[in-house]
């Protein structure tokens, strides 16, 4: 799966960028909900979009904002909607889908997020925050999307959800060829679980890299304003000031090894 | 330092088992534990929002035994998960109406208006909707209606869980600036360990029980029983603790800077 932005111009946003399902995404800086905003083309574009080699045409615009799907964070405050399935039946009308067998769908969508599927008939207020969340990825799935876009999801989650959730996304993303897009201004959680980050400013993207190189370019993030992970900032300072020659390492235990090898 | 808020022997569904714990009054105690311990549950248990009975003692009586629920006057409460809804449509009117129901002249109510939009930093919100600006104004503004009533304990469901990382930092500092005026006690939840460093005193729960509890870095430094139950140690408690067990550090360093010059002296 790939999608690419070509020359896109919208609300004042100027970029191209290709997208695909090799990576887990990350998009980061201030603005970086804009982006997303763009990229889930509820307004067309300027610009070239071409989703897997058939290009983005105005007159089937509206079947391509299927295929581009955002999470929510918050579930739809409609007083007749209780329980999950009710607000799967919302977005199942509300986009018009063409689902032979409803039911079998929804339950199957909470399957792939890891969720039990007698959870159906549960009110979505005694889920806890984890479990929203996978919920709302759920609803997500129902219209079978190419592309999931996240704003943050990770928030008020604890390290154990955080891992359980990044599992979902690669394997929405390797079993099922989904192309993830992950919105947050937390360097830690872009450092660790994702492959590339978009890292966006002036309503442009600014740098757009693999997870690592990108990090490591530590002078030239820190003068644009991004903020840096910690155990990027470390060995930075480690190398930097004192003259180590460490490596930039993702899990902490290999920071450890290589700091102890050079004590 | 007097007892505002005593514990003893609560339990609750499968949540919690025999657990009891007192909280002074002035202090900033946080609740702490991965997704699911019953962090939130606690809350509503400990404000009186889910009733219990022989468990929850407020200055010296427990909570069912107050006339009328007479104990909601010396408490507050925020859970965000819960979406509370503002009734005005701008920031100011929403303000103005809370104010009106405790001050008394007019110069009061203008001179508090005024004192809370300095303090709690929302100048530039006063005619925004309330419903729709972020959760960290949400917050704050609600929190700023709470204070009116001048309660002696506040009771804060994971405030942060929704904040950016500099929010967070404004946010304990606005605590932090309140207790200081009021001598209020703040009961607060967080399942972000860095939040958590700043309390007073820190509980750790998870599987029905207190596991841990005490000043906060004595606490955090537990790496394993704390990872093992699903929580991230922030990064340089992570590494402080980790270089200990090699002998490259002998204490817990949270400047980055001093701990780069202690490594590589």
């Amino acid at each position: 799966m790939e999608i690419i932005f070509e020359n896109i111009k919208s609300n004042d946003w100027e970029f191209s960028t290709t997208l695909t399902g090799e990576d887990i995404i990350g998009v980061t800086g201030p603005e970086y909900e804009e982006l997303l905003e763009v990229l889930r083309l509820e307004k067309i574009p300027e610009g070239k979009i071409i989703i897997d080699q058939t290009e983005l045409i105005p007159e089937n615009h509206l079947e391509y904002y299927k295929k581009i799907s955002k999470v929510e964070n918050k579930f739809h405050k409609i007083n007749y909607l209780n329980t999950i399935k009710e607000h799967m039946d919302y977005m199942i009308q509300y986009y018009h889908l063409q689902i032979k067998n409803i039911e079998k769908k929804e339950k199957d969508s909470l399957k792939i997020v890891g969720l039990d599927s007698s959870l159906l008939d549960r009110n979505i207020t005694s889920l806890s925050n984890s479990e929203r969340k996978k919920v709302q990825i759920a609803i997500s799935l129902l219209s079978n999307p190419d592309m999931i876009i996240l704003s943050d999801p990770f928030r008020g989650l604890d390290m154990k959800s955080t891992k359980k959730l990044m599992m979902v996304f690669n394997k929405l993303k390797d079993q099922f060829q989904k192309i993830i897009v992950v919105g947050t201004n937390n360097p830690d959680i872009l450092y660790q679980y994702t492959t590339k980050v978009l890292f966006v400013k002036n309503k442009r993207i600014f740098l757009e890299a693999k997870t690592e190189e990108g990090y490591e370019r530590v002078d030239y993030l820190k003068r644009n304003g991004f903020c840096l992970p910690d155990r990027v900032l470390f060995t930075y300072k480690a190398i930097k000031r004192k003259k180590v020659k460490i490596d930039y390492h993702k899990d902490i235990r290999d920071i450890i090894k290589d700091v102890y090898k050079h004590v | 330092m007097k007892e505002l808020l005593s514990v003893t022997n609560l339990s609750y569904l499968n949540l919690f088992d025999n657990i009891s714990f007192q909280i002074d009054s002035g202090k900033f105690i946080m609740i702490s534990g991965p997704n699911n311990c019953g962090k939130t549950t606690l809350i509503r248990i400990l404000s009186g929002q889910i009733p219990v009975t022989k468990s929850i003692k407020l200055l010296g009586m427990f909570l069912e035994e107050y006339p009328q629920n007479l104990w909601k006057e010396i408490t507050g409460m925020i859970i965000p998960q819960d979406n509370p809804t503002f009734f005005f449509s701008t920031i100011e009117e929403e303000l103005n109406y809370s104010i009106h129901l405790f001050k008394k002249t007019e110069e009061e109510k203008k001179e508090t208006y005024k004192e809370i939009i300095r303090k709690y930093k929302l100048t530039k919100f006063q005619k925004k909707n309330p419903n729709e600006v972020s959760e960290f104004i949400k917050i704050k503004l609600l929190l700023a209606e709470k204070m009116l009533a001048s309660p002696q304990i506040l009771f804060l469901d994971d405030i942060c869980g929704e904040l950016e990382e500099k929010e967070k930092k404004e946010m304990i500092n606005l605590l932090r600036t309140l207790q200081l005026e009021t001598n209020i006690s703040i009961v607060m939840t967080t399942s972000d360990l860095n939040v958590a460093l700043e309390s007073d005193y820190l509980y750790i729960v998870d599987e029905k029980q207190i596991l841990l509890e005490g000043e906060p870095l004595s606490i955090i430094e537990k790496d394993n029983v704390l990872n093992k139950i699903g929580l991230e140690l922030p990064f340089m408690i992570d590494l402080s603790v980790k270089l200990r067990d090699y002998n490259v550090v002998d204490k817990v360093e949270l400047d980055m800077d001093r701990m780069v010059d202690t490594i590589w002296k």
